[in-house]
């Protein structure tokens, strides 16, 4: 047997198991057909949210104790539940000041923990980094962290509130 | 670039457009920004919108019969 003919048996072997059929159902028009669908449908899908935000109601922000004052060292941080069962950080500043953020990263919901040397907040899934005013700072997180409310009275530590743009 | 090739770039824009609307809609949700939901809901629906507008445009192009 020749060369060639020997490439031509070895060229239809490959080609035995492709089905016609299907190779013309994926062709130019109906790939662009399906982008403008997958365009209509990202579209669409913001809807769903919308409504489920509007049927659920927002969790209560009553005031709450957290701990006290004395029970906090400096660059410590503590974590806990505000408002509702919401996951939440309080950090004791090392100049002595505390502030508290929703601790679930503003990128993927990761938890987001307070790193003392660097003093960041940190997000390990995708190194997202906040400063200790809830900023985004580097990394994929655009948005700046929840901040809750604090009140201190008589030494105890009070969350009162939550705000969701507390700009920079 | 003929007119299918502006078409299809614009087609791309508004894609990648809805597709981080979206995103940025989960993100709102997840922080109780409703606000900022229904903003990025209207942009997307003027997008789907537009996208259907663009649809009917390529496909005037696309199938006509060239003379």
């Amino acid at each position: 047997m020749s060369n060639e003919s020997k490439d031509r048996e070895r060229l239809s072997e490959l080609v035995d198991n492709l089905s016609r059929a299907d190779d013309v159902k994926l062709n130019r028009r109906a790939f662009i057909k399906s982008t403008f669908g997958a365009g209509i449908a990202l579209g669409l899908a913001t809807i769903p949210f919308n409504i489920a935000a509007f049927v659920r109601s927002e969790p209560r922000t009553d005031r709450q104790f957290i701990t006290t004052v004395e029970a906090l060292e400096r660059g410590k941080s503590l974590e806990f539940e505000y408002p509702g069962t919401e996951p939440s950080l309080l950090v004791h500043l090392k100049n002595g000041e505390f502030v508290a953020y929703n601790n679930k990263c503003t990128h993927l919901q990761c938890p987001v923990f307070y790193v003392e040397e660097e003093d960041v907040l940190l997000c390990p899934c995708h190194r997202g980094y906040f400063g200790v005013d809830g900023q985004p700072q580097a990394g994929p997180p655009q948005r700046e962290l929840p901040k809750i409310l604090l009140e201190i009275e008589n030494g105890k530590i009070f969350a009162v509130g939550r705000e969701i743009h507390h700009g920079a | 670039m003929g007119r299918n090739g502006w078409s299809l770039i614009g087609l791309v824009i508004l894609l990648a457009t809805n597709m981080i609307l979206l995103q940025y809609t989960i993100e709102s949700y997840m922080v109780y920004n409703h606000a900022s939901m229904r903003l990025y809901m209207i942009i997307a629906v003027i997008n789907v919108g537009l996208i259907g507008l663009l649809y009917r445009y390529w496909k005037k192009i696309e199938y006509r019969t060239k003379e």
